[in-house]
């Protein structure tokens, strides 16, 4: 079944100048770029800085509007869900894990905030049990003890904080989890546990995910088709393993080019 | 052939968390070498790098003990002028932010005359032009007048580069010249350090955490962990045929892009925190082959059988 459809999405920065921030140009971020997800599945959304890969991402999260195109979830515009209807459905995981968890809340208050939340979206209420067995199955879908949940997230490394990002974005109940780069500031050592980790709540949860990412090998491991987005404009789409094994863009050749030898 | 840089036995702790950083390293690097070192975070990787020039905050180092030794004299010892001459002279250095190594208020070519002034006997604006065309920037009269901010990031790094090169050193120490750039621009940068190694023959300390990037640029490769050296030799050997079980784990656990399987075969958890180090292996915790004198004593580095070139710390080892 198709979660997300998106058509000929556009987007145009207006270039400004002056003390009065005078129109003087305009970028177009986005040019017509049309892809649909199916639900459960993984789309890998690549490109170089300056791609339009971001500016599509914060169209999809809800952070930013389009000026032209559509974005269907499950055949209906993303203009009639509200932010809440949206934020249940969609929910993003980012590349800096410590700037993206508030540093004066226990991992207990982000969690019950975020499980609180989508009750109320919900319309119901959950009882102080019910959340906190809640808060501890997340923890354990995350791969974290219970206990975790009493410390703050600078007590924790930054592949465990990445965790923590995760089991709050899950806390919503999304069914499309968009990951930014999700792994590129994680240790060496520790991006196999993560990447592994996305894996096994795909399965789970038949969680649908787009991973954002400039690191073509990431995104071989983890998703079933590839964007591959050039100068605002889809380059390629397609199969991952077949778009990489026989590129056809020069966007696509570029980004391969830039893998080591060593992780052909 | 006598080495040019020799460290031996450094150690470097830190006033902040009472930590040491860097923990009992010795390793050479021969005239016109190129020698990797990869490391995750808290390795010790870009402490031992700044340690060559001491260009740690002197106020936030504790203790820095053993020998630095560059074409035979101590680095730790030298004056302070001696020091300067060398900075920027005969070894020089490119950071992960050309935006911050650059001066914003100064154009690219006085920022070059400067080193000219420095370390290479005064002004030369033809220099400076022949400098910049040498790494690869286009229209050198345009950019000579530029400022930092008028350039982009891959050719800002590339003045770097050209102001790293001025003094003539024999000795360049790039400490993750590329983790700020975007993949494509990665690949050139390297390739023109690579380049300038070449051609100027100078010896290279090239340190980042992205191993792959060290697989095609170096030939020796040092692996840290901990603020420790566990494994050094030819870099494709040790790519090919790891020896010490981190460098094994590493090596397994990278996705390529001839997937073989849905879930990596991860590491388990993660790199030590250093105030808080376990007894014996700093590795033993994460190690799939640790056995009881793992956690009574810590491994020292030594040649590995059979490969005179090779060196692992592992009790594993034969």
């Amino acid at each position: 079944m198709t979660l997300l459809e998106v058509k000929s999405l556009s987007k145009t920065y207006a270039v400004e100048a002056g003390i009065f921030r005078r129109r003087v140009g305009a970028v177009k971020a986005l040019e017509g770029v049309s892809f649909s997800l199916e639900s459960g599945r993984s789309l890998g959304l690549v490109g170089e800085s300056g791609s339009g890969k971001t500016t599509l991402a914060r169209i999809l999260a809800g952070f930013l509007e389009a000026d032209g195109g559509s974005v269907l979830w499950e055949g209906r515009p993303r203009e009639s869900f509200s932010r809440n209807e949206w934020a249940s459905r969609v929910q993003m995981v980012f590349q800096d894990p410590t700037a993206s968890l508030n540093p004066k809340l226990r991992v207990r208050t982000l969690l019950d905030e975020a499980l609180g939340q989508r009750a109320r979206w919900d319309r119901t209420a959950l009882s102080g049990r019910e959340l906190k067995e809640r808060r501890i199955r997340l923890l354990n879908d995350v791969g974290l003890p219970p206990d975790a949940g009493e410390a703050y997230p600078h007590q924790f490394s930054g592949g465990q904080k990445q965790r923590i990002a995760i089991a709050r974005a899950l806390a919503a109940g999304p069914r499309l989890l968009l990951a930014d780069e999700p792994v590129s500031s994680l240790d060496l050592s520790v991006q196999a546990q993560i990447l592994n980790l996305l894996a096994d709540l795909r399965e789970k949860f038949n969680l649908a995910v787009i991973l954002i990412s400039h690191d073509l090998t990431v995104v071989r491991q983890l998703t079933d088709r590839v964007l591959v987005l050039a100068g605002g404009r889809s380059a390629e789409e397609g199969e991952t393993a077949r778009v990489l094994a026989a590129p056809q863009s020069p966007a696509t050749r570029n980004l391969l080019a830039a893998v080591p030898a060593l992780l052909r | 052939m006598t080495a040019l840089l020799e460290v031996r036995d450094l150690r470097v702790e830190y006033r902040r968390g009472n930590v040491a950083a860097v923990r009992g390293v010795s390793i050479d690097l021969a005239p016109g070498e190129s020698l990797g070192l990869a490391g995750e975070s808290g390795s010790g990787k870009s402490t031992l790098a700044l340690s060559v020039l001491r260009l740690l905050a002197p106020e936030a180092v504790r203790a820095v003990t053993g020998r630095i030794l560059f074409k035979g004299r101590d680095v730790l010892t030298l004056a302070d002028r001696e020091l300067r001459s060398l900075r920027g002279g005969a070894v020089a250095t490119v950071f992960q932010d050309p935006f911050s190594a650059l001066n914003p208020v100064l154009t690219v070519g006085e920022q070059i005359e400067e080193v000219l002034e420095l370390h290479a006997g005064g002004r030369n604006p033809a220099r400076v032009r022949d400098l910049l065309a040498r790494v690869r920037l286009p229209e050198p009269d345009r950019i000579y007048s530029s400022y930092p901010h008028q350039l982009s990031g891959g050719q800002r790094q590339r003045v770097c580069l050209a102001m790293a090169v001025a003094g003539g050193p024999e000795l360049l120490i790039a400490d993750e010249p590329t983790t700020a750039l975007d993949v494509t621009v990665q690949r050139e940068i390297l390739d023109l350090l690579d380049s300038l190694r070449r051609d100027l023959g100078m010896a290279l300390l090239l340190v980042t955490h992205n191993i792959g990037l060290l697989s095609e640029r170096t030939d020796r490769l040092g692996i840290m962990y901990a603020g420790e050296l566990v494994e050094v030799g030819p870099t494709r050997t040790v790519l090919s045929d790891p020896r010490h079980p981190y460098t094994q784990g590493l090596l397994k656990s990278l996705p390529r892009l001839t997937k073989t399987a849905d879930r990596l075969p991860a590491l388990p958890g993660q790199p030590p925190d250093l105030g808080r180090l376990p007894a014996g292996c700093p590795f033993r915790p994460r190690c799939p082959g640790a056995f009881d004198r793992c956690e009574k004593e810590s491994p020292v580095l030594r040649p590995v059988q059979g490969a005179a070139d090779r060196a692992a710390a592992c009790h594993l080892l034969p």
